[in-house]
C-alpha cells in the first residue's frame, strides 16, 4: 500500500469517525484493512468479510510495502520464539532469536525503535522472564537435550544485553500485563469487531455501545476520554504522519495475539493509541502511555474493557494519575527514556515535574528531584550551551534539592548508594537512607555550562554582564554543596568542590569576592565547616588558603596541583610576590608541567603570568622579565594562555583544531588582559635591553645574545621604518621610549612610557608609573655611561645627579655598583667627587684590540664546538663491542666539558650574567634538595626545564587537537 | 631589646635541655624579665625528670623552701626506674663493654644481632631496653650516661628510626656535656644519616634538617674548626634551600660564620645572593650590614648596621664569644670593597665610616694596605689613599683566554687518536671512520688560532 494511499486512508477514517469513536477505533481500523487477524474473536470474523478472509501471506503479496512486509517477518519470529520458550525448546529459540536480530535492525531503519511490533517485545520480555526470573534449577537444565541446553545458555548470555535496548520498551510492557490479563478476551474481541466493522464503513452498534461506556468511563475517571478524542481529531497533521507506523505496530500485535494467548490484547491497543499520540516525539508517547497504564492499572478492577484507558490517554498528560504510590514506577519510566534518541526532554522534564508535586516525603521528592536536575541538563543541545532559563530552572531545583538535603540529614545521596526503586517510598518513616545519584556530577555540570554560555556569548554585549551575574547565584550553589559533602563527610565530593568554588574565587581581587562571599555568609549553615572555618569570614586571603589548604591535604595530585597554581595566581594577583613565588617553587610543579594535561598546563601559563605582572608591579624588572619572557616571546601566547586563538595560526588550524581550542578557550572575564601582558613584558625589556645594548659597546666580551629577542625584533623593525610617526598604540610608545632611553633622554622616555593608558589596568597605577619613572632615570643612566665611557676621563658625580635627576647618594651607590661589578671600568674618586675611567678601557676601545679579543673568544667558541661534535659522534655513532671503551672516554670528555663551561661564564662576567644567577638561584637550591648537579647547570636546566614546560604546553596542545 | 633576640624562634627547633643554656644566657643579658625567664625554666623542665632541679627553680619562683609532695614520690619514681634500666640492661652492657664482642662486630647489623644472640643470649628486646634507659638518663640529666647508651644502641639497633633518634640523643648529650670533638663527628654523621634515609614526607625532611641547623650551632661555634665547618655544612645546597624555607634566622649565624671566616672569602657572593633573596622575610642587623655593603652599596647605612650588630652580637647566646673576630672582619670587608671602588679615599671619611678614632684608624688602614699587599699608597697632604687598580690589559686578556686552546685541543687530538686506534683494532666499519677524519681537519685550524691570536695581542 502506499503511503499516499494510506494517508489518505486513515485520516478519512478519522474524520468520518472521530465523532463517535475514539482515537483507537480509526487505529483498529486501519490496521483491520490491512492485515486482518483470523484467529481472534471467531465469532465475529464473519463480520470482516473480505479481509478476514484472506491469508496472511496473501495480504503480504498483495498490500504490503517493505516495511510492513519485514514487520511481519518480525511478527512472525517473535511468535515462534515465543512458541518455543513455552514448548522448553531453547535450539529452536535461540535460532529464531537470532534471526529476528537479523530482520529488526531493518525494521528500525524504517520505524522508529519504540513503534517495533509488540510482538517482539513480549518475546523479548518473555524470553527474559524465563531465562532470568524464573531460572531454571539445575535439575530442570539436566533433563533439556543437548542442543536445548546450549541454546538457552547461549540466549541468556545473550538476551539481556540485546535487551537493553529495548528496556523502556519492555517496562511498558511489563506494567500492565495484569489488566490486559483481566479482559484480553473481551477487548480483543471488541477491538477485532470494531475494526472490521470500521472496515467496512459501517460501525455496528456493537462498537458504539462499547465505546460509550469507554469514554463516559474515562470521563468519569478523569474527563480523557473525550478531549483526547477532539484533541486528536484537531490535530490532523499529528495523524497523517504516523498512521502506517501505528498501524504497522498495531499489526504486528495482533499476529501476536494469534500466536500466544491473547493475554495482552489490552496492551497493544493502547500502546498503539500511544503511539499514534507520539507521533514526533517518543518521549512524550512513552510517558503518555505510562500515564495511560497507570490510570489503567488504578481501576482495574472495576473496569471491564480497555478502552477506557485507551479513551483516556489524550488528556491524561495534563491531568496524570500520579500519586505517591505509583510515583516511582513513573520515575522509573521517565528515567529509562533518558537519553533515548528520540524522547522529548522538554515533556519529561514537564511531567516530573508534576511528578515532584505529587511526592509526599523527601525521600520522594529527592528521587524526583535528582530525575529532574539531570532531565534539565539533557536539553542541552549537543553543541552550544545549555539555554539560560533552563540554566536557572536547573540551577533552582538543584537548590531545591540541596535545601532538601540539608532539611533532611537522614537522605544521602551517593554514587554508590541504594537504587530504591521499590513501591514503599510513600511510607518512608525517615529512616538513615542512601540514595544513587551523585550531586557533585550535577553541580559540575551546572558550572561548566555556565562556562560554556559565557565562552559563546560574545564578552562585549550586555548579555554577557547579564550573565555574569548569575555568578553569584552559581557560587552560593556550590557553599551549599560542600556544606553539604562536608556533613555527610564525602570527601571525594568535597574536594572536587571545593576546588570549583576555588575557580570561582581565584581570578578576582579580594574586593570582588568579599562580595561574593558575604553572600555565601549569609547562607544558612547547618554546622561549623571545617574546611572553610568561620574565623575566615571577610579575610579572602584567609578563605582562599583554607581552601587550598584542605585540597593540598585531601585532594589528589592533579586537584591539589591545581588548586596549587590557583593560589599562586591568587596571591600574585594580590602583589604577594615572593609568596607566590615561593609557593610555586616549592612544588616543583615546573618540573613536571609538560607532562600535565592542557588544562593544568594553562592554569601554569596563567600563574607565571600573573606572578610576572606581580614582580613587575613590585618593581623587580629581571624577575618580571624572566617569568614573562616565554611566554611572551614564542608569539602564541594567546593559546598558551587559552585566550583564543593567534590571528597568524587562525587558518594554520584544522576545523577540528580550531573547535578544540574553542572548547579550552577561557571565558573573557578570566582572561589576562593580554595587550598588558605584552606592555609590561616590553617594557621590561626595555629596561634591560638598552643598558645592556649600550655596554655591548665598550666590553667587548659581553654576550652579544640579546636578552630579548621578541624586543629586538621590533625595535630592529621601528628603526628600519623610514618615517615615523608620533606613537599611537603602546607597542609604538615603548619603543619611542626606548629610543629616547637609548639616547639619554630620559625625561622623553619617561613621558612616552607615562602616557602609555593601558597602566591605569593595573590597581597601583600611580605607584607603577613612578616606579618606572624612577626605573628609567637609573637605565638611563647606565646607559649613557655605557655609551660614552670610551670619551670620558673623568665624570662629575654632581653633573650626573643633575643630569637625570637623582640624589646624589643614589648616582653614588649606582656608580659603585658598576665599578664593583666591572661592569664600567673606573673607579670613584672620593675626594674629587668624579668617577674616574682607567686608562685600559680606552685602549680596549682600539679596534685592533677589541678585534684580537673577539677572535679569542671564537677561537674558543670553535673548540668547545668541536669536542661536542666529537663528543656527539663517540655517543652516537658508536659500534656496540666498543661501547665500554667509548663510554669511558664520554666520562673523561664530559667532564672536561663540564669545567668549561663554568669557566665561560664566569668569564661572560657581565651584570646580567650575574643577575640571572641571582634570580634563579631559589629555584636552583629548592631543586638541589633533590640532590642535583652544580648551581649555574641547575639554574639552567631550571630555565631550560620552564621553557620545556611552555613549549611543552603548546606542542600539548597541538598534539591535542590531534 | 628583644627586637632581635632568636631566642623563641630557636626553641622551636631545640630539645628542651639544649633551650636550658639559651635561657641560662639571655637571662643573663637581661634580655627578658628575670621571672618570665625564671618560670620558662621551670616549665622546660618540669617535663623532664631533673627533679631536684626542678625543684630548686620551684623554690625560687615561690620563694618558699618547701616542695609539693609530688616532687618527692616523682624523684623516687625516677631513681626505682633507673634502677629498674640499670638491671635490664646489665647483661647486654656487660657483653658489649667486652672488648672480646667489640672486635667481633662488623658493619652488618643484622648479623651483629645474629651474633649476640647465638653466643652471648642477647634479644632485640634487651638492645631496645639500651635506648630506654639512655633516654631515661639523658632525662634526668646524667648525659655521660646516656650518651654511651644511646651509642652502644644506634650500633645495635636494626630500626632506623630509633637509631636515628638515638642518634639525636648522642648529639644532644654530647653537646650538653661539652665533648665537642665527639659531637662534631657525631653531627656530620647525623648528616649523612639523614642525607641518605628516606623519609615519608618532604616536611619531615625539611625538619629533621632544621633541627640539625639548629642543634649544629652548639657545636659550631665551640669546635676549633667549628668556622669552617659551618661555612661548608649550611652553604650545602639542600640546607640553603632549608634555611629559606623554615628558618631564615640561621641566615645571622651563616652571615656571622662567613665574615669571620676570611678564608671562604669566595662564599661571599652567594651569601649576598641568598640574603637578597630571603630579606622580605628575615632581615636583622648581621644580614642588613651584608647587604648594605654588597647589594646597595651605601657604605653609611652599613657602616650605621655594623654598630648595631655590636649589640645584636652580644646578646646572641652563640656569636658572643665571635663578636670581636666579626666586628675585625666585617671592617675588613668593608674596606676592601670601599678600596675596590674607589680610586682616591678620604681617610677622615673611612676611619668615621669605619667607627674608629683618626689615629687608630690610620693606623688600621696602613696595616691592611701592608698586609694585604694592595696597590695602595696614603697621601698625608690631602690626607688620602691613592689605590692604583690594576686591570687586566687586553693582550693579558686574550693570552689568558688563548692559553687553555692548545691543551684542551691536544687532550681533544688524542682522543681522538686513541679512538681511531681502537676503531683499527675492531674493524669497524668505514662508515664511522669519516667522521673522525673530518673531525681532525677541523682541529687543525683550532690549534694555529691561539698561536696567531697572540701574536696579534703582543702587537
Amino acid at each position: 500500500m502506499s503511503r499516499f494511499f494510506r494517508r489518505d486512508e486513515s485520516s478519512d477514517s478519522e474524520s468520518d469517525y472521530s465523532s463517535s469513536s475514539s482515537d483507537d477505533f480509526s487505529d483498529e481500523e486501519t490496521q483491520k484493512k490491512k492485515q486482518p487477524t483470523s484467529g481472534a474473536g471467531a465469532g465475529r470474523i464473519a463480520r470482516a468479510g473480505l479481509d478476514s478472509d484472506d491469508s496472511e501471506e496473501e495480504v503480504k503479496r498483495t498490500v504490503k510495502s517493505t516495511k510492513d512486509k519485514l514487520a511481519d517477518q518480525v511478527t512472525d519470529l517473535s511468535r515462534e520464539t515465543l512458541r518455543a520458550i513455552r514448548a522448553d525448546e531453547w535450539h529452536l529459540a535461540a535460532s529464531s532469536f537470532d534471526q529476528l536480530n537479523k530482520v529488526v535492525p531493518k525494521l528500525i531503519k524504517t520505524v522508529s525503535a519504540a513503534n517495533l511490533p509488540r510482538s517482539y517485545v513480549r518475546s523479548l520480555a518473555a524470553l527474559e522472564d524465563a531465562l532470568y526470573e524464573n531460572q531454571k534449577d539445575k535439575a530442570a537444565l539436566s533433563k533439556l537435550s543437548a542442543t536445548d541446553s546450549r541454546g538457552y545458555n547461549q540466549l541468556k548470555q545473550r538476551v539481556r544485553k540485546h535487551n537493553k535496548d529495548f528496556e523502556s520498551l519492555i517496562a511498558e510492557f511489563r506494567a500492565n500485563p495484569t489488566e490486559s490479563n483481566d479482559d484480553e478476551e473481551a477487548a480483543s474481541a471488541e477491538s477485532e469487531e470494531e475494526s472490521s466493522d470500521d472496515d467496512q464503513a459501517v460501525p455496528s452498534t456493537r462498537t458504539a455501545a462499547a465505546a460509550v461506556p469507554s469514554a463516559s468511563k474515562g470521563k468519569g475517571k478523569g474527563k480523557a476520554a473525550v478531549a483526547a478524542a477532539s484533541d486528536s481529531e484537531s490535530d490532523d497533521s499529528y495523524w497523517d504522519s504516523d498512521s502506517d507506523e501505528s498501524s504497522s505496530s498495531s499489526d504486528s500485535d495482533d499476529d501476536g495475539q494469534v500466536g500466544i494467548a491473547r493475554w495482552l490484547k489490552k496492551t497493544p491497543t493502547k500502546e498503539d493509541t500511544s503511539a499514534k499520540k507520539a507521533k514526533k516525539d517518543r518521549a512524550q508517547r512513552s510517558q503518555r502511555a505510562a500515564a495511560a497504564q497507570a490510570a489503567a492499572a488504578a481501576e482495574e478492577d472495576e473496569d471491564d474493557d480497555g478502552f477506557t484507558a485507551v479513551g483516556k490517554d489524550g488528556k491524561a498528560v495534563e491531568a496524570p494519575k500520579y500519586n505517591e504510590r505509583n510515583l516511582n514506577e513513573h520515575l522509573l519510566a521517565l528515567i529509562a527514556s533518558r537519553g533515548r534518541k528520540n524522547t522529548n526532554k522538554l515533556e519529561s522534564i514537564k511531567s516530573l515535574e508534576t511528578l515532584l508535586g505529587v511526592g509526599v516525603n523527601a525521600l520522594q521528592k529527592a528521587k524526583v528531584l535528582m530525575a529532574l536536575v539531570s532531565a534539565q541538563f539533557d536539553s542541552a543541545p549537543s553543541s552550544g550551551y545549555l539555554p539560560i532559563e533552563m540554566w536557572h530552572k536547573a540551577q533552582s531545583r538543584l537548590n531545591e534539592l540541596l535545601s532538601l538535603l540539608e532539611a533532611n540529614h537522614q537522605i544521602t545521596i551517593l554514587e554508590t548508594g541504594d537504587s530504591h526503586d521499590y513501591e514503599e517510598d510513600f511510607e518512608y518513616n525517615n529512616a538513615t537512607i542512601t540514595l544513587r545519584g551523585s550531586i557533585i556530577a550535577s553541580i559540575d555540570r551546572l558550572d561548566d555550562e555556565f562556562t560554556k554560555s559565557l565562552r559563546n556569548i560574545d564578552p562585549h554585549t550586555p548579555e554577557y554582564v547579564e550573565r555574569m551575574r548569575d555568578t553569584v547565584p552559581l557560587y552560593l550553589t556550590i557553599v551549599r554543596a560542600q556544606g553539604y559533602f562536608e556533613h555527610r563527610n564525602l570527601n571525594d565530593s568535597l574536594c572536587r568542590v571545593a576546588f570549583r568554588r576555588l575557580e570561582h574565587l581565584y581570578y578576582r581581587t579580594d574586593q570582588v569576592n568579599l562580595h561574593v562571599e558575604s553572600a555565601a555568609a549569609a547562607l544558612p549553615r547547618t554546622s561549623e565547616s571545617h574546611v572553610v572555618p568561620a574565623s575566615t569570614a571577610g579575610n579572602m586571603e584567609a578563605i582562599i588558603h583554607s581552601l587550598c589548604t584542605f585540597l593540598y591535604l585531601n585532594a589528589d595530585t592533579l586537584l591539589r596541583s591545581r588548586a596549587m597554581l590557583m593560589h599562586v595566581f591568587n596571591h600574585a594577583l594580590h602583589k604577594r610576590y615572593y609568596v607566590a613565588r615561593d609557593l610555586l617553587l616549592m612544588s616543583h610543579i615546573q618540573e613536571n608541567v609538560h607532562q600535565a594535561d592542557v588544562d593544568t598546563q594553562v592554569l601554569y601559563n596563567r600563574a607565571i603570568a600573573q606572578l610576572g605582572l606581580a614582580a613587575f608591579r613590585l618593581g623587580k624588572i629581571q624577575e618580571s622579565f624572566e617569568h614573562l619572557v616565554e611566554l611572551m616571546s614564542v608569539g602564541h601566547h594567546r593559546e598558551l594562555l587559552s585566550q583564543g586563538v593567534g590571528q597568524l595560526r587562525m587558518h594554520q588550524l584544522s576545523p577540528n583544531e580550531e573547535q578544540l581550542q574553542r572548547q579550552r578557550q577561557l571565558p573573557f572575564h578570566i582572561n589576562i588582559n593580554l595587550e598588558l601582558l605584552e606592555c609590561v613584558f616590553l617594557t621590561s625589556s626595555m629596561l634591560l635591553e638598552i643598558p645592556f645594548m649600550a655596554s655591548a659597546n665598550i666590553n667587548p666580551d659581553a654576550r652579544r645574545a640579546p636578552i630579548s629577542r621578541a624586543f629586538r625584533r621590533l625595535l630592529d623593525y621601528n628603526e628600519r621604518q623610514v618615517f615615523i610617526g608620533p606613537p599611537e598604540n603602546t607597542r609604538d610608545h615603548i619603543m619611542a621610549a626606548a629610543k629616547s632611553l637609548a639616547a639619554g633622554e630620559w625625561e622623553d622616555a619617561r613621558d612616552f612610557i607615562q602616557s602609555i593608558r593601558i597602566w591605569s589596568l593595573l590597581p597601583d597605577s600611580e605607584e607603577i608609573t613612578s616606579m618606572l619613572a624612577s626605573k628609567i632615570q637609573v637605565e638611563a643612566l647606565r646607559t649613557y655611561l655605557f655609551t660614552y665611557a670610551t670619551q670620558f676621563e673623568s665624570v662629575g658625580l654632581a653633573d650626573l645627579a643633575t643630569m637625570f635627576d637623582l640624589p646624589k647618594g643614589k648616582v653614588y651607590a649606582l656608580l659603585a655598583r658598576m665599578v664593583y661589578h666591572n661592569e664600567v671600568q673606573a673607579s670613584l674618586d672620593e675626594v674629587g667627587g668624579v668617577l674616574v675611567f682607567s686608562r685600559t678601557s680606552h685602549d680596549a676601545s682600539s679596534r685592533l684590540q677589541q678585534t684580537a679579543l673577539a677572535l679569542s673568544n671564537k677561537a674558543n667558541t670553535f673548540a668547545d664546538i668541536n669536542e661536542r661534535v666529537f663528543e656527539l659522534k663517540i655517543n652516537g655513532g658508536q659500534a656496540p663491542g666498543d661501547r665500554q671503551q667509548g663510554g669511558e672516554r664520554g666520562d673523561r670528555q664530559q667532564g672536561d666539558r663540564e669545567g668549561r663551561p663554568a669557566q665561560n661564564r664566569r668569564d661572560g662576567g657581565g651584570g646580567r650574567d650575574g643577575r640571572d644567577n641571582r634570580d634563579g638561584q631559589r629555584g636552583n637550591q629548592n631543586r638541589r634538595d633533590g640532590g642535583s648537579g652544580g648551581q649555574g647547570g641547575g639554574h639552567r636546566g631550571g630555565r631550560g626545564g620552564r621553557r620545556g614546560g611552555n613549549a611543552g604546553g603548546g606542542s600539548g596542545q597541538r598534539r591535542n587537537d590531534n | 631589646m628583644a627586637e632581635y633576640d632568636l631566642t623563641l624562634r630557636m626553641v622551636q627547633s631545640l630539645d628542651r635541655q639544649l633551650v636550658y643554656p639559651l635561657l641560662d644566657f639571655v637571662s643573663a643579658k637581661e634580655v627578658y624579665k628575670a621571672e618570665d625567664i625564671l618560670r620558662a625554666k621551670f616549665e622546660l623542665l618540669s617535663h623532664t625528670n631533673m627533679v631536684d632541679f626542678t625543684g630548686q627553680l620551684y623554690e625560687q619562683i615561690h620563694g618558699t623552701a618547701e616542695l609539693p609532695a609530688e616532687f618527692a614520690t616523682k624523684r623516687e619514681e625516677v631513681i626505682q626506674k633507673l634502677e629498674e634500666g640499670e638491671q635490664k640492661t646489665e647483661h647486654i652492657r656487660e657483653v658489649i663493654e667486652n672488648p672480646e664482642v667489640a672486635g667481633l662486630l662488623r658493619q652488618d647489623k643484622l648479623q651483629n644481632m645474629k651474633l649476640l644472640r647465638d653466643n652471648y643470649q642477647c634479644t632485640p628486646e634487651m638492645v631496645l631496653e639500651l635506648y630506654n634507659y639512655g633516654q631515661l638518663q639523658y632525662s634526668c640529666g646524667n648525659y655521660g650516661g646516656s650518651a654511651d647508651m644511646l651509642f652502644h644502641f644506634s650500633i645495635l639497633s636494626t630500626d632506623p628510626e630509633l637509631t636515628l633518634s638515638a642518634m639525636w640523643g648522642k648529639l644532644a648529650s654530647e653537646i650538653l656535656l661539652g665533648n665537642w670533638e665527639v659531637a662534631y663527628e657525631d653531627m656530620i654523621k647525623l648528616r649523612e644519616t639523614i642525607d641518605k634515609s628516606h623519609f615519608k614526607s618532604q616536611s619531615e625532611l625539611l625538619q629533621q634538617r632544621s633541627w640539625l641547623l639548629h642543634w649544629s650551632l652548639f657545636v659550631f661555634f665551640n669546635h676549633a674548626k667549628g668556622r669552617d665547618g659551618i661555612v661548608d655544612t649550611f652553604m650545602l645546597p639542600q640546607y640553603i634551600s632549608t634555611i629559606q624555607n623554615s628558618c631564615p634566622w640561621i641566615l645571622r649565624y651563616l652571615t656571622a660564620a662567613v665574615v669571620t671566616n676570611r678564608r671562604r672569602r669566595n662564599m661571599m657572593q652567594d651569601l649576598v645572593k641568598i640574603i637578597e633573596q630571603v630579606s622580605h622575610s628575615y632581615r636583622d642587623p648581621v644580614t642588613e650590614f651584608v647587604e648594605a655593603l654588597y647589594v646597595d652599596f651605601d657604605f653609611d647605612r652599613a657602616a650605621a648596621k655594623l654598630e648595631q650588630c655590636e649589640d645584636v652580637l652580644k646578646k646572641d647566646f652563640f656569636l658572643t664569644v665571635a663578636f670581636d673576630d666579626f666586628v675585625e672582619n666585617a671592617r675588613f670587608y668593608f674596606a676592601e670593597v670601599y678600596c675596590r671602588i674607589h680610586k682616591r679615599i678620604d681617610l677622615a671619611g673611612l676611619t668615621r665610616r669605619l667607627n674608629m678614632k683618626q689615629e687608630e684608624g690610620e693606623k688600621w688602614i696602613v696595616k691592611l694596605i701592608r698586609d694585604t699587599r694592595m696597590d695602595a699608597k696614603v697621601d698625608f697632604k690631602d690626607n688620602s689613599v691613592i689605590m692604583n687598580p690594576t686591570y687586566n690589559p687586553v693582550y693579558q686578556q686574550v693570552i689568558e683566554r688563548t692559553k687553555a686552546l692548545v691543551f684542551r685541543s691536544h687532550v681533544l687530538n688524542g682522543a681522538i687518536e686513541k679512538r681511531g686506534l681502537s676503531a683499527a683494532k675492531k674493524d669497524e666499519s668505514k662508515q664511522d671512520q669519516k667522521p673522525k677524519q673530518k673531525q681532525q681537519q677541523q682541529l687543525k685550524p683550532t690549534k694555529r688560532q691561539p698561536d696567531a691570536a697572540v701574536s696579534v695581542a703582543a702587537q
